[in-house]
């Protein structure tokens, strides 16, 4: 079972690069990266709820679970 | 912190020396005795077969009953013979040990070298890694994975050669009112040292998975 982080669709449905993103969210370029490409372990949910603020989404926008047994 | 670390491993660096000294104390003495012995055949050939010497081997016992003394050493303190048991002695037997037996003997006698070597390479790998500040890493859980290895290992050869020479003792040699056994010739500090060992590593590797978790928490 795996987390898919669709950051990078949110991204683009904004407009939003990842260096402003970053910048507004109050996190580093590389930490937003990790996430973006997938490596992070684990989100703080200040962070997500900054993300979500940010990007005027859902959690659910941006975090997808998929059963990698089912597929 | 470091210089504690540093000073704990010049003990444990004196303890070793202590240790190779005394035992090349007893390797040269050996051989020193060895080349007296060599030389003592050379003039007298007949000597060659009925020297003691050459059919040394150390056996340990236990009595059969603790209770009861049947032997007894001359106490030269009192001038008097008192009560006593035997626990370890250097007897004089002669074994018919197969050539097999003596290979196998020797290849274990030399892998132990071998990986006691090993061991202090590791561990000065180790120490070398902490004193410079690179201490959590994958190379040091690696490390100190083949140190417990290593230590296992050479335990393990001391033990096969052991039993193969109370093997051929037993075959040879026994004492009434006691039973040949091994415990006591056995130390089993390697083995608990290298177990130690693999039990650090495997916290070193806890420690680092929860160090990368950490910094992968965004």
């Amino acid at each position: 079972m795996s987390i898919i982080v669709n950051l990078d669709i949110m991204m683009a449905r904004r407009k939003i690069s990842l260096g402003e993103l970053a910048e507004k969210v109050d996190i580093t370029p590389a930490n937003l990266s990790i996430l973006k490409t997938g490596k992070a372990r684990a989100i703080r949910f200040s962070t997500l709820e900054a993300i979500c603020k940010i990007l005027d989404c859902q959690p659910g926008d941006i975090l997808e679970f998929r059963d990698d047994g089912k597929e | 912190m470091k210089r504690r670390l540093n000073l704990l491993c010049l003990l444990v660096m004196l303890v070793l020396s202590y240790s190779v000294f005394s035992t090349l104390y007893d390797f040269g003495r050996g051989v020193s005795a060895g080349l007296k012995m060599a030389k003592n055949i050379k003039a007298d050939k007949a000597a060659k077969n009925d020297n003691p010497a050459l059919h040394l081997k150390l056996a340990a016992f236990t009595p059969d009953n603790f209770t009861c003394f049947t032997d007894s050493v001359y106490n030269e303190k009192t001038s008097s013979y008192v009560p006593a048991m035997y626990s370890q002695l250097i007897v004089s037997v002669k074994t018919n040990p197969s050539m097999c037996t003596m290979l196998i003997s020797g290849i274990l006698s030399l892998l132990e070298f071998i990986s006691i070597a090993l061991s202090v390479v590791f561990f000065i790998r180790i120490i070398i890694s902490i004193n410079k500040s690179d201490i959590f890493n994958w190379k040091n859980v690696s490390r100190l994975r083949w140190l417990g290895a290593a230590l296992t290992f050479s335990f393990t050869c001391s033990l096969v050669a052991l039993i193969i020479s109370n093997y051929e003792l037993a075959d040879a040699f026994a004492l009434k009112g006691y039973s040949m056994h091994l415990s006591e010739l056995l130390s089993i500090t390697t083995l608990v040292l290298g177990i130690i060992s693999f039990i650090i590593a495997e916290v070193f590797a806890i420690g680092l998975r929860l160090q990368e978790e950490q910094e992968l928490t965004i």
